[in-house]
Formats: structure tokens, sequence, C-alpha cells
């Protein structure tokens, strides 16, 4: 009970701290926030156009028919899609259409259909789809004698595909929960250390153990107040879908463990305050850009995807994107697994390596 | 009379790789009493009473404080609630008010004191709910006195508390040490001012490169290497002197320096120049500063260095 109090008023202590100062507020908050919004706003202004696979079926004696060459033309008019070839792999494929055997003359007959291959939960679905049954219409109305002749059927497939901004903003939050666990601990604990506030907790009865596991709740709610922040921004701007679990909050307590216990580790060989930033950024920078927060490291070397391999950044991300945006929680809770037992041994070793004497 | 012993060190030894800081020392603390460890910056004060305060460790000797020996580690933290501690350069959070602060030191003691009262003790009420990093480096000592008083501790170890403060803000927090005493707790004061020493203490001991030079009280330092008591007469005929045979040495051509043992040769110095209108009349008391010359051949200056 003595030592859930005095955790409690390390935890509290931080956090007040962390409220008053516009500085660690900035980094928490403004800072991964305007990241998001910066290069979600370039990537977004990047070519608006889609990319759309056509299968076309309709060929008489080698040749495409008029009419379904008319169809992709004016599908190409609505100046919305980059027209593919088709390459058969439907599953890689964000958006197919396929165009039947005998279109032109089932057209004439006032009796066709167009299929749209694409996962009607993607962000594009419904601008696709509308886009597509507008073109579909303008054919339809020069066919007055029927109804309806071509109709759009949609065949479900479940795609991978992310637009930039949500592979992004599971990183962002991997990011704001790097840099404030890394530099925040680097940063308070070196201060604390030159100016004797450490000094001055050893002497009482508080333990280097209740210290450190107060300084890791407070990561947590700061992780949890920043996501919280981060994920409303994103919807409300980006407006993208996010699957919410309770594996997000594990992720973030995994999170606090080990970045605040690298902290701890590199704050222990640190001896300025002048040399604590230049020690985080050394330990920040390779993960900022090479756990795959701006881009997917498939596209990448086999030596950087193995480099990959052994930063917890990589795994936070991927376990943050797993389950914001794909719903996978196998996937995410593997990763969640991975973050946690790294935080689990950055923490022990930090605990073994904090002095609380003969500082 | 028998006192309590609060502090007991023999042999106390302490080197940081093969520098020897604290060299075999050994000394008592009684209860009750102020006891000032005064020397030069480097003397190894804050090694000595770091390593009573459970913050480092030594290489040699025995420590008993309270009468439990340092050596039982498990004992530590019994000891570490019995003392209250500020540290040198001492710091509190910078981004809590005075009254958090307290209350943040409080909880780990788990102390029923009244912060508001301790708050007001220490001077600072009007200070309550400024932040720390905005107060003065006066106050923020008595923050660090007010924090270092938290558990009601029965003894108080106070390391350079009025280092780096103006006159007046030395003056207040003496006056706090004064106080503190009057409460009849035991004070352990580190400190290289030889003024602070003999304003406050009731023993002090005196340690160069981390060995005893001397120890007793104020006063019985002085006399015994405080020197003879000296009168400085500035603008006077020196054929006066001569004539009524009274020894002087002079460094300056506008004075000299004439010591004496008792009252009667003090007066029959005073009455030679009598009638010397020009004369001004100085009559030097010996200090700690003397004695702290005689004993080391040293002067410390503010700054702690010695010279
Ligand atoms: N952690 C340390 N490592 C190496 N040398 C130290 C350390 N702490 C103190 N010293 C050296 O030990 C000597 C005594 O220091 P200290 O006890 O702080 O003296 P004081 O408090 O009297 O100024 C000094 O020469 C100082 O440089
Ligand atoms: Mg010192």
């Amino acid at each position: 009970m003595r030592t859930a109090i005095i955790i409690f008023t390390v935890f509290r202590g931080h956090f007040k701290a962390w409220q008053r100062n516009k500085t660690t507020l900035f980094w928490t908050l403004a800072f991964p926030l305007l990241l998001m919004l910066l290069f979600g706003g370039l990537f977004s202004l990047q070519s608006d156009k889609m990319d759309l696979y056509i299968e076309n079926n309709d060929i008489i004696q080698n040749n495409p028919s008029e009419t379904s060459l008319r169809i992709i033309r004016l599908i190409n008019q609505t100046d919305s899609f980059n027209i593919l070839e088709d390459e058969g792999d439907i599953e890689e494929q964000v958006r197919t259409i396929v165009i039947p055997k005998n279109f032109e003359l089932d057209f004439q007959e006032g009796d066709t259909s167009i299929k749209l291959i694409m996962d009607d939960s993607h962000q594009t679905f419904s601008r696709t789809n509308s886009l597509i049954n507008g073109v579909i219409n303008s054919m339809n109305i020069e066919k007055q004698s029927v109804k309806q002749p071509i109709t759009l059927i949609q065949e479900q497939i479940s795609s991978n595909d992310l637009s930039f901004i949500e592979y992004f903003v599971p990183g962002v939050i991997g990011i704001a929960i790097m840099s404030t666990g890394i530099f925040g601990t680097i940063g308070t604990n070196t201060k604390y250390r030159k100016n004797g506030v450490i000094k001055k907790l050893a002497t009482t009865p508080l333990s280097k153990f209740e210290w450190i596991i107060g300084l890791v709740l407070y990561h947590i709610l700061i992780g949890i107040i920043s996501t919280s922040v981060i994920l409303t921004v994103a919807v409300l701007v980006f407006s993208i879908n996010i699957v919410l679990n309770p594996l997000i909050i594990l992720l973030i307590i995994s999170g606090a463990l080990t970045f605040p216990g690298i902290g701890m580790i590199i704050s222990t060989v640190v001896r300025e305050e002048e040399e604590a930033d230049a020690a985080g950024n050394v330990v920040t920078f390779p993960m900022l850009f090479l756990a795959g927060t701006f881009f997917p490291l498939e596209t990448m070397p086999t030596f950087i995807q193995l480099f990959a391999k052994t930063l917890p950044l990589t795994y936070l991300n991927n376990g943050l994107r797993e389950i914001m945006v794909f719903g996978n929680y196998q996937a995410a809770l593997w990763n969640c697994v991975i973050v946690f037992a790294i935080g689990i041994i950055a923490i022990a070793i930090s605990m073994k390596v904090t002095k609380w004497t003969d500082l | 009379m028998k006192q309590n012993k609060v502090i007991n060190i023999e042999g106390l030894t302490k080197t940081y790789n093969e520098f020897i800081a604290v060299n075999e020392i050994s000394f008592d603390v009684n209860e009750g009493e102020v006891f000032a460890l005064l020397g030069p910056n480097g003397a190894g004060k804050t090694t000595t009473v770091e390593i009573i305060e459970c913050l480092k460790t030594p290489d040699n000797g025995k420590v008993e404080i309270f009468g439990i020996n340092l050596e039982d580690k498990k004992k530590q933290n019994e000891i570490k609630r019995k003392i209250g501690v500020m540290p040198q350069n001492f710091n509190a959070f910078d981004w809590l008010t005075v009254k958090e602060n307290l209350d943040y030191f409080r909880k780990l003691y788990d102390s029923k004191i009244s912060i508001d009262e301790l708050i007001d003790r220490v001077g600072l009420t009007k200070k309550t709910d400024s932040m720390y990093k905005t107060l003065s480096g006066g106050m923020k000592q008595r923050v660090g006195i007010a924090i270092s008083l938290i558990n009601e501790p029965e003894l108080l170890f106070l390391d350079e508390p009025t280092a780096g403060l103006d006159p007046q803000a030395r003056r207040e927090t003496w006056n706090l040490i004064k106080k503190l005493k009057q409460q009849g707790k035991t004070i352990f004061l580190t400190t290289h001012y030889m003024e602070e020493a003999q304003e406050l203490s009731d023993r002090i001991l005196i340690i160069i490169e981390g060995k005893i030079v001397a120890s007793g009280s104020p006063s019985k330092l002085i006399e015994n290497y405080g020197g003879n008591k000296s009168i400085i007469l500035k603008n006077c005929d020196r054929k006066i002197l001569d004539k009524n045979n009274i020894q002087y040495e002079s460094d300056r051509e506008s004075q000299v320096q004439i010591t004496y043992d008792n009252n009667d040769q003090l007066f029959k110095i005073l009455a030679s120049v009598t009638d010397d209108p020009n004369v001004e009349i100085e009559i030097k008391k010996p200090n700690l500063d003397e004695a702290f010359l005689n004993l080391t051949g040293r002067r410390i200056n503010d700054e702690g260095l010695a010279k």
C-alpha cells in the first residue's frame, strides 16, 4: 500500500510537470500532429488518380469490341483513374473492372453487366463505385428501349491496400510514443541527476524500483493521451476508419516499458544535459526511418529489412497498424508480445544500471 | 557528563579510483548539538556526510548512526526515515509549486506533518503556490530545509546550506538553523564559511585533504590557535611607542600592529597614544579565520578555495 502511494506520487509529479511545460507538451502532442498533417496533406495533394485494372473479355477476332473500348474510353474521361491492364492477380489489385464476354452483343440485347472487384470497406470504394456507375448510366441512357441494359455488380475481395494516411497514422503514434519515451526519460533523468533531485530522492525511502515504475505509468498515461489526440485529428481531418480495440492500450503499455527503459539505460551513460539530445538522436534516428513509419519495409533491401527486425519501433508500428487499420488481432497481439518482452528486458536492465548510491 | 552519541565514526576512508578523498577520520556527533565540518572545497566534507546519509559506500572504517552500523544494508531504510538531508546544491522539482514539492516528499515518508505550518516555519508562506523554479536561491535553500524536516527527523544534515547566498539570505538561513537547534534537533553542518561555523556550531571539525586538522568548540579553537590579541594603530607617531618601550610590527607605512596578552598591556598601549589626535585605533580579536590560518597556513575565500 505504501509502495502504491509512493509510485502514484512519482507518477503524478511527472504528469503535473508535463502539463505545465510547453516544451514537453509540444513534443508529445503538437509535434506528432504537425508531422501527420504535413505528410498526410502532402500525399493527399499528390495525383488523385486511382489505379484501375481492366480485364476485357469481349474480344472479337483478336480485337476488343467497339462497345468495350467505348466504355473504357468513358471511364478514362472521368479523369479519375490510371487505367492499367489486368495482371491476373485480382487479390493484389485494389480495383478491377471485368468486362464480360459478348458484352457488345448483350448490350445490344439490353442485358449485360460490368463487374467491379473491390473491397467495399476500402476508403475509396464509394467514390470508385459512383464514378463507374456514372459511366454505365451515361451508356444506358442511349439505349432508351431498355430500362437498364448494363448493371454494375460488385464482387468483394479483402484488400490490404492502404492509402498513405492510413499507413502513416499508426506510425505517427509509434513515433510519438518512442520519442517521448526516449527523449523525455533521458532529458528528465539527466537533468534531475545534474541538479541534485535524484540525490535528494535517494536520501528518502523512495527506491529506484518505485521511481522507475512511476515513470513507466506516467508514460502509459501520456501515450494514451497522445494516441487519442492523434486518432481524433486523423479521423476528423482525413476521415479514415480506425478499429478501436483494447490491444491498442496493451501496445501503448508495451511501448511505455520499452522506450523509457531504453532512455533510462542511456541516461546512465550521458553525463551532461547537452549530450542528452544527441544520445537520444543516435537511438531514435534509425528507428524513425527504418521501422516502417513512412513507407513499408518490403520495398527495402534485405539487410535493411533484417536491421529493421532488431528495432522495437518496427513491432510497435506493425502492431498498431495491424489492429487499427486491418483489425487483425492475431498479428497485432504477436507484435505486442514482442514489444512487451523487449520492454520487460529494457526495464530490468535499467533497474540494474540506474544508480541510487555513489552517484 | 555522558552525552548520547548520535553518530560514531572510526577510521573512515573513501577513495575515488586511486584518489583518497577521506583519509581515516574518526569523530562523534552528540545528541542536540550543532556539529560543523569545516574545510575548503575538496576537503572531503560532502563525501563524509554522504557516507553517513547512506548515499555513498565507504572503503573502510566503522560508521554508526543511532547505534546502527551502516554495513547492515537492510537497516539503511530505517536510518533514512530518521534523518533529514539537504544535499549540497540542493534542488527540488522545477515544475511543482513549493507546496506540491513538500507534499511529494511527505508522501514518500508517509508523514503526517502539516505542510502549511512547515512552510510558515521557513518563512515561505507567500510563496506557497509559486513554482519552485521561480524562487530565488535563498528561497530554494529554505524549501530544501523544509523538505529535510518533512519526516520530523531527529538528526539533520545541511551540506553548505548558504553557499552562494547573499549576506541577507545567509542571515535568514542562520536564524532558521538557530531556531531548529533550540527545538533540540541535532544538526550536522558542512561549510567552508568560517563565520558560519563560528556563528552556529557547538563543535567544529576542521578537515583538509581528507584528514582531520583540529576539532573543538569555536571558542576553544580560537583560544588555542587564534594567536595573540592585537591592536592596530593607524597614523601614529612611532617615536612615542619607542619611548614607551612598546614592541610593534609594521607591514604598512601608515600603521603598526601590536600584540598583547592582557588588558593591562592594552591600557598601557592606549595610554601612550592618548595625546596623539591623528591616531585611529582598531582592536583585533582573534577569530576562526586566524585559527584556521595558523592551523593550516591557508585562508579560504568566499568560493571555498584555500590559498
Ligand atoms: N564521484 C567522485 N569521483 C571522483 N572524485 C570525486 C567524486 N566526488 C568527489 N570527488 C573528489 O573528492 C574530493 C572531495 O570531494 P568532496 O567530498 O565533494 O569535498 P567537499 O565537499 O569538502 O568540497 C575532491 O577532490 C573531489 O574532486
Ligand atoms: Mg561539498
